[in-house]
C-alpha cells in the first residue's frame, strides 16, 4: 500500500511542478526567468522521485507516509474555515471564543455533561479576555469589530 | 571585547524583564507536548513587532533556548518529547522517572542544558564575527549560491527523503516569488486579491508550523493520548549539582558534539542529542546500563541539544544559512526587524547583536536556575488537555498573523498554507525546507538578477556564476550536502532491506 501512496505522491508532484512550469512561462514577458528555473528544478526532482517509486523490482522506500485521519480532523478543518468566514463578520474576539469552545468540546475525549460545558465556556471566556488585554490594550492591535465584539 | 561593552544593556530596562519572562515562558511552553521550539518562536514573532529590535531578538532567542530545555520535562515525565531535540532524553530520562527518580532526572537535564548552552553561545560569540568578515567578499553571485546552499542543506539534511526535502524547498522558493519581480517591479502569479504584494514571511511561518501542530494535537486529543505521568520525589538540588558536575565525560562530550552538530546547517538538535547519547554510551564503561535509567544518558543528550542552540545560530548570523528549522524562523524574525545577516550586522547593528549574544549567555544560566526551581511546577503544565492547547494555538496563530499588518488576507494565507502543509507532512514533506525557501527565495532571485545585469560587463553569466574560489566552494558544498544525504538515505534503505530480509516481511 505504501508503495502506491509513494507513486501517487510522485505523480502529484510531477503534475504540480508541470503546472508551475507552464504558469512560469508566459509568452514574451520578462521577469519570469527565476520562477521558471525553480519550476523546472522541481519538475526534474519530481521526475526522479517518480522514477524511484516506479522502479521495477523490490523497492524499499522511507517509511515517511502516514494516512490522513480525515475522520478525526475534519471538524477542526470546519472550525478553521468557520473562523476564517466568521471573524470579519462576527468580530475577532467573539469568533475566537467560539473556536476555543468548539475545539475543546468536539475533541474532548471525556463525555460531555453540563459541568464540563460550563468549565470549557469559563476557560474560553478567560482566554478571550486575556487575548483582549494582551493584543488590544497592551499591544494596541486594532481588531476589526463587526456584529458582536 | 564588544560583549563586555554591551553586556550592561542586557540588564537595562525592558531587556532584563524580557529575558526573565521569556525564560520562564519558554520553559513552560517547552514542557507542553506538541509545542515545539519552532512553533513557539513562530507564534511569538508578531509580538516582537511592538518591541525594539534588541528586545524582539532577545525574546525569540531566549524562547528558542528555553523551549529546547523545557522539552525534556514531558520527555522524562510522560515519555513524549516536547521537541524533536529531546528524543534522546527519553531513552534514559523516562526509565529514571519510572524508577522513582523523576526529580533527579529533571535536575540533571536543566544543569546539563545550562552548561551545554553556555558552550554553544561561546561558540556563537567567537565563531560568528570571523565568518561574517568572510561574507564581506561576497558579491551577487556568491550571495545567490549562499541562498541556494541554505535551501539544499535544510532540504537534504532536514528531511526523511532528500528528494522530498528538495522538492519542498523548491516549492517554498516558488511561492515566495508570488507578487512582484524585484528588479522590473512587474506583478506575477497574483491570481487572487489576497495575494497582492506576495506572501509575507510571518503568515507563512505561523501557518506552516502552528496549524499542522493544531491538527496533530486534536488528533492525539481524540485518541486520548496523554501518556503515563510519574510522581516527583524530593531531592536536594545541590546534591544533583555536585553529581552532575562530576560527570565530566558526559557533560563535555555532549556539549562538544552539540556545538559541532549545531555548526552544520540543517543538522538540528535531534541529531545532536542522539549522536551525543550514542558516543557517550560507546565511551562508557557500563554501556549495558543505558536505556534503563542511566543519568549519563540524560546528561549527554541534554547538554548536546542545548549546545546546538547557540552554535546553530553561527551560520545564520554570519552567512544567512540557518543551522536548524528554529534558526530559520529566527532568521525570518531578524529580517522582519530590518536586520540582515553578515558583517553589517556586527558593524551597523553592533549594539543589537552583542546585547542579544549577552542575553543568550545569561539565558543559559537563568534557564538552569529557573528550570531547577520550577521543574516541579511543569507537571501541572503537562496536564493541560490537548484540546484546550489546540484551540488556544489556533486562536493565537490567527491573532498573531492579523496583528502584524492588520490584514485579513494574511490570515487566509496562513490558514491555507498551514492546512496544506499538514497534508504534505502526512506524505513525508517537512515544513522546514518550505519556510527556508520562502525566506531565501527573494534573496536568491534578487542576487541572480543583479548578477545577470553585472555579468555582461565582466566575463559573461557562466564564468561569473561558476568560477571564482568562493563560488566553487559554495557550489561544492551544495553538491556535498545533497550527495551526503543521498548516501545516508541509501544506507538507511539498505539497512531496512536487510531488516526486512531477516524479518521476511514483504514491503508493498
Amino acid at each position: 500500500m505504501t508503495i502506491w501512496k509513494q507513486r501517487i505522491i510522485a505523480i502529484a508532484s510531477i503534475l504540480v511542478a508541470a503546472g508551475l512550469v507552464v504558469w512560469s512561462s508566459p509568452e514574451a514577458r520578462p521577469g519570469y526567468e527565476f520562477p521558471r528555473m525553480v519550476a523546472w528544478t522541481m519538475l526534474v526532482l519530481s521526475a526522479v522521485l517518480a522514477l524511484m517509486a516506479f522502479k521495477p523490482g523490490k523497492v524499499v522506500i522511507p517509511a515517511d507516509i502516514e494516512s490522513v485521519p480525515m475522520r478525526i480532523i475534519w471538524p477542526m478543518l470546519v472550525i478553521l474555515a468557520g473562523m476564517a468566514y466568521l471573524a470579519p463578520r462576527l468580530g475577532f474576539l467573539s469568533t475566537s471564543f467560539l473556536v476555543f469552545v468548539a475545539t475543546a468540546l468536539v475533541f474532548s475525549p471525556d463525555r460531555l455533561g453540563v459541568r464540563r460545558i460550563a468549565l470549557v465556556v469559563a476557560i474560553a471566556a478567560c482566554f478571550t479576555v486575556s487575548l483582549y488585554l494582551l493584543f488590544v490594550l497592551l499591544l494596541g492591535v486594532q481588531l476589526p469589530r463587526a456584529l458582536l465584539f | 571585547m564588544e560583549l563586555l561593552t554591551y553586556l550592561p544593556q542586557v540588564f537595562s530596562g525592558v531587556n532584563i524583564l524580557i529575558l526573565v519572562l521569556g525564560t520562564i515562558i519558554g520553559l513552560l511552553l517547552g514542557s507542553m507536548p506538541g509545542v515545539s521550539p519552532t512553533m513557539a518562536v513562530a507564534l511569538l514573532i508578531p509580538f516582537t513587532f511592538h518591541m525594539d529590535s534588541t528586545a524582539g531578538l532577545i525574546l525569540l532567542g531566549v524562547i528558542y533556548a528555553s523551549t529546547v530545555a523545557g522539552g525534556a520535562v514531558s520527555a522524562i515525565l510522560i515519555n513524549i518529547p516536547g521537541a524533536p531535540a529531546n528524543i534522546a532524553t527519553i531513552l534514559d530520562g523516562h526509565p529514571m522517572a519510572r524508577n522513582g527518580r523523576a526529580t533527579e532526572a529533571l535536575h540533571y537535564c536543566f544543569i546539563s542544558s545550562g552548561i551545554g548552552g553556555i558552550l554553544g553561545v561561546l561558540v556563537l560569540i567567537f565563531f560568528t564575527p570571523p565568518l561574517a568578515e568572510l561574507a564581506l567578499r561576497f558579491g551577487p553571485s556568491e550571495l545567490f549560491w549562499v541562498a541556494i546552499l541554505g535551501v539544499t542543506v535544510i532540504g537534504s539534511l532536514g528531511s526523511t527523503s532528500v528528494l522530498k526535502g528538495l522538492i519542498a524547498g523548491a516549492f517554498g522558493i516558488w511561492i515566495s516569488l508570488i507578487g512582484f519581480n524585484p528588479i522590473l517591479g512587474t506583478e506575477r502569479f497574483v491570481f487572487s486579491g489576497h495575494l497582492q504584494g506576495g506572501i509575507s514571511i510571518v503568515p507563512a511561518l505561523i501557518g506552516l508550523f502552528a496549524i499542522p501542530q493544531v491538527l496533530y494535537m486534536v488528533e492525539s486529543a481524540w485518541r486520548g493520548q496523554t501518556g503515563e505521568q510519574f510522581q516527583m520525589e524530593g531531592r536536594s538540588i545541590w546534591q544533583s549539582v555536585r553529581y552532575n558536575l562530576r560527570r565530566v565525560r558526559s557533560l563535555s562530550l555532549g556539549s562538544v558534539v552539540g556545538a559541532v552538530v549545531g555548526l552544520i546547517p540543517g543538522a538540528g538538535g535531534q541529531i545532536a542529542g542522539l549522536l551525543a547519547y550514542d558516543q557517550d554510551k560507546k565511551f562508557s564503561g557500563h554501556p549495558e546500563k543505558y536505556g534503563k535509567g542511566e543519568p549519563d544518558g540524560v546528561i549527554a543528550s541534554e547538554s548536546a541539544n542545548n549546545a546546538m542552540v547557540g552554535s546553530s545560530l553561527v551560520p545564520m548570523f554570519s552567512l544567512g544559512i540557518p543551522g536548524s528549522p528554529t534558526a530559520a524562523v529566527l532568521l525570518g524574525g531578524l529580517l522582519i526587524q530590518g536586520l540582515f545577516p553578515g558583517p553589517d550586522l556586527f558593524t551597523q547593528h553592533a549594539s543589537v547583536v552583542w546585547t542579544f549574544l549577552g542575553a543568550l549567555l545569561c539565558a543559559q544560566i537563568l534557564l538552569m536556575v529557573f528550570g531547577l526551581y520550577i521543574s516541579s511546577l511543569s507537571r501541572f503544565v503537562i496536564g493541560i488537555p490537548k484540546e484546550y492547547m489546540a484551540g488556544a494555538v489556533a486562536v493565537l496563530a490567527i491573532f498573531g498573523t492579523y496583528s502584524v499588518q492588520h490584514s485579513f488576507s494574511d490570515v487566509l494565507v496562513m490558514l491555507v498554507l498551514g492546512t496544506g502543509m499538514y497534508f504534505f507532512m502526512r506524505y513525508g514533506f517537512s515544513p522546514g525546507p518550505v519556510v527556508l525557501g520562502i525566506i531565501l527565495g527573494p534573496i536568491a532571485e534578487e542576487n541572480l538578477l543583479q548578477g545577470l545585469i553585472i555579468a555582461p560587463a565582466l566575463d559573461g553569466p557562466m564564468p561569473y556564476f561558476f568560477t571564482g574560489t568562493i563560488n566553487l566552494i559554495l557550489i561544492g558544498l551544495c553538491v556535498m550536502s545533497i550527495g551526503y544525504s543521498i548516501y545516508s538515505e541509501l544506507k538507511i534503505r539498505s539497512r531496512r532491506r536487510a531488516g526486512e530480509r531477516a524479518g521476511g516481511a514483504p514491503e508493498a
